[in-house]
C-alpha cells in the first residue's frame, strides 16, 4: 500500500494542456460538462451510444434482447453477450442525439473562442469490446490519451424500476455492466498512459442511491455504491493519478424524468449549474484527499469562502 | 525457438538477461523485473498503442481482399498492404494474391461482429497511389458512405476504423488475438500496426515497483511497423520508414540519468531505433526514421535493451548486434532453447547489456540536450543507414 496515497498535493491546478474524455455526453450533465470543459479551451471527446437519438435512459438493450429472445437468439451466448450483440447497430457517426449535441456544442461562442476542439464517438461504454475502441479513437482524434476522464454514462435499467425480487438477474447484470464494468475497464486502459506522466483525473458520478437505499432503486444503488469504492480503491493503488467519486445532486434531466415522472422539475437544479460546480471541483482537485466522495453542491458559486468538504453520510 | 501459441499471464514470462561484455547471462522471472535495474537507471518504453490495423473489405465486384495498414500518411490516407482471402492461420507467403487495384478503386470494410458476421459497409478505402515496386502496396484515402456520409469527419472515420479493425493476427497463434491482447498497459496514441511487445512484461504493478526502487521511467511513441504482407518483394522493404516521437521531457530525462551515471534500457526495439535514430538526426522531437541497427552501429544513447527471444535470421536479431557479439548472441539463444524460453511477439524476454556506449564527450555534467546532441553530432557514429525520400507530409521537425 502507498503511505502517501491519499494527501493532498501542493500544486495548483492548470487547465492548460489538458484533454478530456467525457461518457454519456449527447444530453444532460454530459454535455454540459463537455461544453464548460471546451469553453475553458480543452479539445473534448464525447462519448455516447449511437442508433436511435430518443432513447431514454432505461435500456434500449433489454427491450432489444426481448426481441432477441423472440426470434431465437444465440443459444450459446452468456446473458450479457446476447444483450450487447442483439443492440442496435451503431453507426460511426452516433445517432441524432451525440452528433446534435456535438454541433451544438462547436457553435457554442464561447467554445468557439476559446478553440477547445469538440469530437463525438459512438460507442456504448457497456460493451467489453469499446473499451479499446474508446480509448484508441480518443487518442487518435484528441492527439493524445485523455488527462481528464468523466464517467457519466449510466442506465437506470428498465423502467418504471422495479423492486430487487422483481428484478431479472440478467437487467441487474447490465446495470452492473454500464455503470461499473464499464467504468473499470475504460478506467484500466486509460489510466496507464497516466502512470508515466505521473498525472491525470477521473470521475466517477455518483448518486445519492449509492449512500441511501431507496425502493425501487436496487440495481443502481448497488452500481453506484460499488463504483464509489472503484474510485476510492484505485486512488488507493495509483496515487498521484487522481481518482473522486462526485454526487451531482437531483438534476432535471430525461435520466430523472424516467426515474421519477410525478417530480417537480423547478426543484432540480440544471444541469449546467451542477456542470460549473464540477469544474470547480476539478480546479480545487489538488488539495482535496484522493479517493474521496464529493458532493458537488459543495462546490456552488454562492459559497465562495466554504473549504470543499468531503461528504460521506446522506443528505 | 518454440513460438508462444497464446496469450500468457505475464507471472509466466521469463526475462533471459545478458551481459553483452562478459558473456554471462541468467534467467529471471518477470515479477523481479524491477530487481534487474539500479536505482538511478531510465527504463524509456514506446506508448504507442496497437491499431486493429487488420482491415477485411472487399472490392465491389465481391472478392475478399484484407487492407493492412502500414502506415499512417495524414488526416485520413493510409500506406496499406493488400492480401488475398484467407485468415491468419495460413502463413501470410501461402495465401492467394488479392486483386490487382487501381487507383480509384474502392474497398468496402465491414464492421467484423465477434461472431465473424460483417456488417455495414459503411467504411471506404479509396486507392489513391499504386506503389511502383509492387501492386500489392497502395495509398488509400479513407471515408464513409452511406446512411453516415453526412457525418464523414476524422472522429466517424477513427470510429469506423475502430469498429471494423482487427489486429494484425500471427500464424502462429491460432485463436484470434483481440485488441485487448496486443496492448501494453501504458499504451496511449494509435501510433503501432504491430504491438511494441517488448512491453508486455510491464504491468501496472511493475511499473510501481519500479519507481519504487528508485529506476525512472521515460516514453517515446514509435509507429512500430508491421514485418510481413507476404509479398516478399514488399516485405524486403520493411519496415518502411516510421514516425516518431520524442518529447522534450524523454531527453531531459536521459540528461538526468548520464548526469547521476545511471543507465538508459529501452524497452524494445522501435525505442531503441528512435532514440538513436533521434539523436542522429539532432535530437528531433518528431521525425520519421529508418535506421537498421546492426554490427557497425555505434549506440550514442541506448545502454541495454529489452526485447522478445528471436531467430537469428530477423531484424530484431540484427539489432542485437549493436549491443554484443555475434558469439555472445549465439550462446544465448542455446541457452534461450535449453531453458525452454518461448519465442515471439506473445514469447518471452531478453535483456541485453550492451557493450560500453560510444564515448561521447560532453556528455556528463552537461546541464541541456543539446551540448549532448552537439557532442553526439560531433562523435566518429558510423552507421549503416538505407537511403530514404523525405516524405512530404511526414516530416515534422519539431526542433526546440
Amino acid at each position: 500500500m502507498n503511505e502517501n496515497a491519499t494527501h493532498p498535493t501542493q500544486e495548483t491546478w492548470t487547465w492548460k494542456g489538458q484533454t478530456a474524455l467525457v461518457t454519456g455526453a449527447s444530453r444532460g450533465l454530459g454535455k454540459e460538462l463537455a461544453r464548460l470543459l471546451a469553453r475553458r479551451g480543452v479539445n473534448v471527446a464525447l462519448i455516447a451510444r449511437g442508433g436511435r437519438g430518443s432513447e431514454s435512459s432505461s435500456d434500449s438493450a433489454v427491450s432489444a434482447r426481448v426481441e432477441e429472445r423472440a426470434r431465437g437468439g444465440r443459444g450459446s451466448e452468456s446473458s450479457s453477450d446476447s444483450a450487447v450483440s442483439a443492440r442496435v447497430e451503431e453507426r460511426a457517426r452516433g445517432g441524432p442525439g451525440l452528433e446534435d449535441a456535438a454541433r451544438e456544442l462547436r457553435a457554442d461562442p464561447e467554445v468557439v473562442r476559446s478553440g477547445g476542439r469538440v469530437h463525438a464517438l459512438a460507442f456504448d461504454v457497456g460493451d467489453k469490446e469499446a473499451a479499446h475502441r474508446i480509448a484508441g479513437a480518443a487518442a487518435a482524434v484528441l492527439g493524445a490519451s485523455p488527462s481528464i476522464v468523466i464517467h457519466n454514462a449510466s442506465t437506470l435499467g428498465p423502467v418504471p424500476m422495479p423492486l430487487l425480487l422483481d428484478t431479472a438477474c440478467e437487467d441487474l447484470e447490465r446495470v452492473l455492466a454500464v455503470n461499473l464494468v464499464g467504468p473499470f475497464r475504460l478506467t484500466k486502459i486509460l489510466a496507464g498512459p497516466m502512470i508515466l506522466a505521473r498525472r491525470g483525473l477521473f470521475l466517477f458520478l455518483s448518486s445519492d442511491a449509492a449512500v441511501s437505499a431507496y425502493a425501487g432503486w436496487g440495481s443502481y444503488g448497488i452500481s453506484k455504491a460499488a463504483q464509489d469504492h472503484l474510485a476510492k480503491s484505485l486512488a488507493a493503488e495509483l496515487d498521484p493519478i487522481r481518482f473522486f467519486a462526485v454526487d451531482p445532486g437531483e438534476m432535471d434531466t430525461t435520466m430523472h424524468r424516467d426515474a421519477m415522472p410525478d417530480a417537480d422539475p423547478s426543484t432540480l437544479a440544471r444541469p449546467i449549474d451542477v456542470a460549473a460546480q464540477i469544474l470547480r471541483l476539478i480546479e480545487a482537485s489538488p488539495s482535496l484527499e484522493n479517493g474521496a466522495r464529493l458532493l458537488a453542491s459543495t462546490f456552488a458559486a454562492q459559497k465562495p469562502s466554504a473549504l470543499p468538504q468531503q461528504e460521506e453520510a446522506a443528505q | 525457438m518454440r513460438a508462444a501459441s497464446k496469450p500468457r499471464s505475464v507471472h509466466e514470462h521469463r526475462v533471459l538477461v545478458v551481459d553483452g561484455v562478459s558473456g554471462e547471462m541468467h534467467v529471471a522471472r518477470s515479477s523481479e523485473l524491477a530487481t534487474l535495474f539500479e536505482p538511478g537507471d531510465l527504463l524509456v518504453v514506446n506508448d504507442a498503442a496497437t491499431l486493429p490495423a487488420s482491415l477485411p473489405s472487399k472490392t465491389v465486384s465481391g472478392d475478399d481482399v484484407e487492407l493492412r495498414l502500414v502506415s499512417f500518411l495524414e488526416d485520413r490516407r493510409w500506406t496499406a498492404g493488400l492480401l488475398g482471402a484467407g485468415d491468419h492461420r495460413t502463413r501470410t507467403e501461402d495465401r492467394p494474391p488479392p486483386p490487382r487495384l487501381r487507383v480509384g478503386d474502392e474497398l468496402l470494410i465491414g464492421e467484423t461482429r465477434d461472431d465473424g458476421v460483417v456488417s455495414e459497409r459503411n467504411l471506404v478505402a479509396r486507392v489513391v497511389r499504386v506503389h511502383d515496386v509492387s501492386p500489392r502496396l497502395v495509398d488509400v484515402e479513407l471515408g464513409l458512405r452511406g446512411p453516415d456520409a453526412e457525418h464523414d469527419d476524422l472522429d466517424a472515420i477513427w470510429s469506423a476504423l475502430y469498429r471494423a479493425g482487427r489486429p494484425v493476427q500471427y500464424a502462429h497463434v491460432p485463436e484470434p488475438l483481440a485488441l485487448w491482447d496486443v496492448q501494453n498497459v501504458y499504451a496511449a496514441r494509435p501510433w503501432a500496426v504491430e504491438m511494441p511487445s517488448a512491453g508486455r512484461v510491464l504491468t501496472a504493478s511493475s511499473l510501481l515497483a519500479l519507481r519504487r526502487r528508485g529506476v525512472e521511467l521515460a516514453r517515446v511513441t514509435h509507429a512500430a511497423g508491421i514485418s510481413s504482407i507476404g509479398d516478399p518483394v514488399v516485405d524486403a522493404m520493411l519496415p518502411l520508414p516510421e514516425r516518431f516521437e520524442v518529447k522534450d521531457e524523454t531527453w531531459d530525462a536521459i540528461a538526468e540519468a548520464r548526469k547521476r551515471g545511471g543507465r538508459v534500457i529501452a524497452i524494445g526495439t522501435s525505442t531503441a531505433r528512435a532514440l538513436e535514430g533521434a539523436a542522429r538526426s539532432g535530437g528531433r522531437r518528431s521525425a520519421v526514421t529508418d535506421l537498421k541497427m546492426g554490427p557497425s552501429t555505434r549506440r550514442a544513447i541506448v545502454d541495454a535493451v529489452l526485447t522478445g527471444v528471436h531467430d537469428t535470421d530477423t531484424s530484431h536479431f540484427s539489432l542485437l548486434r549493436a549491443f554484443t557479439s555475434e558469439e555472445i548472441l549465439g550462446r544465448a539463444l542455446a541457452r534461450a532453447e535449453r531453458e525452454e524460453l518461448l519465442g515471439h511477439e506473445l514469447g518471452d524476454a531478453c535483456l541485453v547489456w550492451g557493450q560500453p556506449r560510444e564515448n561521447v564527450r560532453n556528455l556528463r555534467g552537461e546541464d541541456s540536450p543539446e551540448h549532448f546532441f552537439q557532442a553526439v553530432a560531433a562523435a566518429p557514429i558510423s552507421v549503416r543507414r538505407r537511403e530514404s525520400r523525405p516524405r512530404g507530409g511526414l516530416w515534422r521537425a519539431g526542433l526546440r
